[in-house]
């Protein structure tokens, strides 16, 4: 972004936006005599204008997300080209009967550097909506002063806790982008009727380097497209996003994250110096959202953000959800690879210090991961130590140990395996695959493992079918992997005995 | 396309395209047996699927049809848009016995029409076999301006159950001719592609609430060089793109396309059009050697679209693929509508420029020689162009002699002549002009702009002209606002240029007196 490199190494993205941010803060301020270079690249300039007629802004890029609690909550977020007055949403329990309007908030993104982006504003839109009935299909339209959609959209609440679930699925991928791949992944995932979909981060790749300097080449306009890819799915399945290297766009105070405040609505359960880190109960299984910049070797800029407090919360909120009578199955999502073979990013050290033991402390059992543009399972792992899995094979937890799947063929440029796939129908044990994993220092460290169990270049997204189960009888999590041609390459079954315990004093308000 | 230049440089398209499928014959060590080069052509062309042609690639296994999820919806007209309208989606997946459920409210779709499946399979040395598969629906029997509400679905996934909640689109048929039409807008633009601009024009084009949108060609850009040459890069995926990003307008306005250079895709057959037949569903009331050429009237406007691919000396890949049947059918069809007696107006749209001055294509000679003599004829009101990524005005014209038409005029085409637009940055990179931009609140007035017009023999003959009245290089489209008039009356065409983010750049009014005396005795069931 227009900083010569010899000064951009090493700085942290604070120091990398105070420094871009330079030029702007003194032209506005002479104008504008704001305070603080955060608010102005925020959106003061976009205040100034007046504002168009609400009827020729046409809102796009749908996309919902759970609350804290996916029973009652859900939030409805949307994109305007220019800013509008009094957004809302209604929702109803039939398309004919959408109720009052909720009103939403806007959340202008101002983006500029000179001589490099030129201004562009964006307005996101976000609508909260408390107080839904577990388990119920709604319907909502979105509108603005002077105009409503006459589209109607629908999205489903999760069921009860105080009840068993009937069987759901889930989807998740990573390392997504804008590109006929990315949009043939999406109609696949459509086409598994999700009940939500998880997105390993590196969600659009407007920071096309990703490696959060200032020096990165970064198109702020490539979100709208991004959103509009999207909205065919998220629309109606709740896209719970998280943070990968290129979602670190330095030009956005804090952390490279102001763009993404503007643009997403996490659910807001974390620890409070993290972004898109979360978790939250559907049906038997709990979900948690970390964000690995916190932690990466590979890639430093925002290494110790949170000073910590991310990884002690993620003890803290496995353990809450192990006690939950209601929660067989517990499901980590994040971008950087605990377990991966790729020539390019491999494993990531930091992720195996730091949160792995923790995976094995509380028996977490499946891990979704992205950054590395393959598919790839490992042999389940408990305590390093890995025991067979192949296609096909049943996973108990509790003993085999944990289930580490990369994700990361999301729809961007796919990369390499040093040796050979292997997959449904095109099988090819290697007992010893070259590899390596980033140490503290930045730096590669060689490995041969045996643990690389399915690996497939092409792009390809993961579906996990649920089967919940009464007390005493056993729940079924079936992982799949399905191409951006349909076709399932990998299979395999975790299963468990449900414990349980009494239902009937779960709230289903708290997450 | 993976052919040496040499090889083909001045091939016709369907030489072209006898090329590609015989050299990937060869390459394919003979597919099953003797007439695979005929079905492998019929295939590539996007004859609907039959069993016997089905045969000849691969078909992926059956999907059940609940999890094939279709996409991509775009309207268009029929002949007549007063009782016919065409809905076309894709599905990634092959399905069964696809439908189309019509009602008028969003809660009555009852009505079930069956659809067409038109296969297209894309494979050469440089493309991955690729299989689309394009759905087409015909309604007819429409009444005049209703509006109606639509949704789409196969076997297995039938919007109609609200299980499967699908997503319930609306459109408006044309106005009956037996009334004065209320006012209304459309929108134009060409040379679009897959990009944020393409994106951001959609949604200020969606804000037009247009009852129409005409695309002048240049479509999608998976040809990315557009010669309609084998060796031009082809991706045929990136239309996946293209009719995505298309979707939120084109499934509730009629998105009427035309054919620019870049859309003679020398994969297909027959004249690179192959894959267009598939994918587009166009009024066919054209001349029959013809494709992407029809007229509709709407309200008191009649609306033309032109193959320009035929006339181009600029690149001369299908030219004079209609025999000269196009330009005749042209003729006939400018008198009929000059006939009609509520048609006040007539806007003819194609890709390559009558007049513009960009450094990049300027001018297409051709058209100069063959169509503009027609529009002097018949007092044209309003011609369309793209191909020059720019939007550009002249001054009106009639018989070659210009009249200084400055933003915010009024024109009155019967003696002042034709007003011809290139409104071709909707999406694809910029090109730029010679002289200084100038346009509303930036008026640059140069006399003089140096130009050329392609000739035959695809050679530039430098012009300098006084006609260039406006000009922005950015991105941008045309709006018309049409306000039609009791007999007698004016009636005014009121165009707008208007920028992706919303800014009026030209305005000009086209006034005419309104006919439609004997508009009781018109047929709304006539196109």
């Amino acid at each position: 972004m227009g900083v010569p490199d010899h000064l951009a190494v090493r700085l942290s993205l604070p120091e990398q936006h105070e420094f871009l941010n330079r030029g702007v803060r003194r032209r506005s301020l002479l104008v504008a005599g704001a305070g603080g270079a955060v608010a102005l690249a925020a959106g003061a300039p976009a205040f100034a204008r007046e504002y168009l007629p609400g009827k020729v802004i046409i809102p796009f890029g749908r996309r919902l997300a759970w609350g804290a609690s996916p029973r009652t909550q859900i939030r409805v977020s949307w994109q305007v080209p220019d800013k509008v007055r009094h957004p809302y949403v209604r929702v109803g329990d039939s398309p004919a009967t959408l109720g009052e309007k909720i009103y939403a908030e806007i959340r202008p993104l101002h983006t500029e550097i000179k001589d490099v982006i030129p201004a562009t504003d964006q307005f996101y839109v976000h609508a909260a909506i408390d107080d839904l009935v577990p388990g119920a299909r709604y319907f909502y339209a979105i509108g603005h002063h002077g105009y409503e959609s006459d589209r109607i959209d629908a999205f489903r609440t999760a069921p009860s806790r105080r009840r068993l679930a009937g069987p759901f699925t889930f989807t998740a991928f990573g390392d997504q982008g804008v590109s006929p791949q990315a949009l043939h992944n999406d109609q696949r995932i459509a086409a598994q009727n999700p009940a939500f979909h998880l997105h390993a981060g590196d969600l659009c790749y407007a920071d096309s380097i990703g490696q959060g300097k200032i020096e990165d080449l970064y198109n702020p306009l490539r979100w709208d497209q991004f959103a509009d890819q999207n909205e065919s799915v998220a629309a109606s399945v709740p896209w719970m996003a998280t943070l990968g290297n290129h979602d670190m766009e330095a030009v956005y105070s804090p952390n490279g994250y102001g763009g993404q405040l503007a643009r997403w609505e996490f659910p807001r359960n974390g620890p409070a110096k993290a972004v898109g880190s979360y978790s939250f109960i559907y049906g038997n299984v709990g979900v948690v959202a970390l964000d690995a910049n916190d932690i990466s070797f590979e890639i430093q800029v925002n290494r110790g953000y949170t000073d910590g407090t991310q990884t002690r919360w993620l003890d803290g909120r496995l353990k809450f959800l192990r006690e939950q009578p209601d929660v067989d199955f517990i499901v980590v999502f994040f971008h950087y690879c605990a377990y991966s073979t790729t020539v390019s990013h491999a494993s990531d050290g930091a992720v195996r210090n730091m949160w792995v033991p923790l995976f094995d402390k509380y028996d977490v059992d499946l891990i979704i991961n992205g950054h590395n543009h393959i598919y790839e399972r490992a042999d389940t792992i408990k305590h390093g130590r890995s025991k067979r899995t192949p296609i096909g094979a049943t996973v108990r937890p509790a003993t085999d140990g944990t289930t580490y799947v990369t994700a990361g063929a999301g729809g961007r440029g796919l990369y390499e395996f040093s040796a050979p796939d292997t997959y449904a129908g095109h099988e090819r044990h290697i007992d010893a695959v070259k590899a390596f994993v980033w140490n503290a220092a930045g730096d590669r460290v060689k490995e041969t493992v045996e643990w690389s169990r399915v690996r497939y270049t092409g792009y390809s997204f993961v579906a996990v079918d649920v089967q919940p189960a009464i007390e005493g009888e056993t729940t079924t999590m079936t992982l799949r992997a399905i191409t951006e041609k349909g076709v399932e390459i990998d299979r395999v079954v975790l299963e468990r005995k449900v414990t349980g315990g009494s239902r009937l004093r779960l709230s289903d308000q708290i997450s | 396309m993976g052919l040496p230049d040499h090889l083909t440089a001045r091939l016709s398209m369907s030489e072209q395209h006898e090329l590609l499928t015989r050299q990937r014959g060869h390459r394919r060590r003979s597919v099953l047996a003797a007439g695979a080069a005929v079905a492998a052509g019929a295939v590539a062309a996007g004859v609907p699927a039959n069993a016997a042609s089905a045969t000849v690639w691969q078909q992926p296994a059956k999907v059940p049809g609940k999890l094939v999820v279709p996409f991509g919806r775009h309207l268009a007209w029929g002949p007549n848009p007063r009782s016919q309208v065409r809905v076309g989606w894709q599905v990634p997946h092959t399905v069964s016995r696809p439908f189309l459920r019509l009602g008028d409210a969003p809660f009555n779709l009852g009505h079930k029409i069956p659809a067409e499946i038109r296969a297209l399979h894309s494979e050469s040395a440089t493309i991955h076999a690729t299989d689309q598969y394009y759905v087409h629906a015909s309604i007819d029997g429409l009444q005049p301006g209703r509006t109606y509400y639509y949704a789409v679905g196969h076997d297995g996934f039938d919007p109609a159950d609200l299980t499967t909640f699908g997503r319930i689109d609306s459109f408006t048929t044309a106005p009956t001719r037996h009334r004065v039409p209320s006012p209304f807008t459309f929108t134009a633009f060409g040379d679009q592609g897959v990009s944020y601009h393409a994106l951001g024009n959609d949604g200020q084009l969606a804000a037009q609430d247009p009852v129409f949108h005409l695309h002048a060609g240049d479509l999608c850009y998976a040809d990315s060089n557009g010669q309609g040459l084998p060796a031009d890069t082809f991706d045929p995926r990136t239309w996946d793109q293209f009719l995505a990003q298309t979707e939120p307008v084109a499934a509730s306005v009629p998105w009427m396309a035309g054919l620019g250079n870049h859309d003679m895709e020398a994969l297909y057959s027959p004249n690179g059009y192959g894959g267009q037949l598939a994918r587009w569903d166009f009024p066919d009331n054209g001349p029959v050697q013809s494709e992407g050429v029809y007229s509709f009237v709407y309200g008191n406007v009649g609306v033309i679209s032109l193959d320009p691919n035929d006339v181009s000396f600029e690149i001369p890949a299908n030219v004079g693929y209609t025999g000269g049947a196009q330009t005749k059918w042209l003729d006939n069809r400018l008198k009929w509508l000059r006939e009609q007696d509520d048609v006040d107006f007539v806007v003819v749209f194609f890709h390559h420029c009558a007049y513009s001055t960009t450094t990049a294509h300027a001018s297409e000679g051709g058209v100069r020689n063959q169509w503009v003599p027609l529009f002097d004829k018949y007092g044209v009101d309003l011609v369309i162009n793209g191909h020059n990524h720019i939007y550009e005005r002249a001054d009106t014209l009639k018989g070659g002699k210009s009249k200084k038409t400055p933003i915010g005029s009024t024109v009155h085409p019967a003696t002042d002549g034709t007003t011809y637009v290139t409104a071709g940055a909707a999406g694809r990179s910029l090109y730029a002009f010679a002289v200084p931009d100038s346009y509303a609140g930036h008026v640059n007035d140069v006399d003089e702009v140096p130009s050329f017009v392609w000739a035959s023999g695809a050679v530039k003959v430098t012009e300098s002209v006084t006609w260039s009245r406006v000009r922005y290089t950015g991105y941008s489209f045309l709006a018309v606002d049409v306000k039609p008039a009791d007999a007698g009356r004016t009636t005014t065409l009121t165009l707008r240029a208007v920028t992706e983010a919303g800014d009026e750049i030209d305005r000009l009014v086209i006034a005419r007196e309104a006919g439609g005396r004997s508009r009781s005795r018109l047929n709304d069931g006539a196109a």
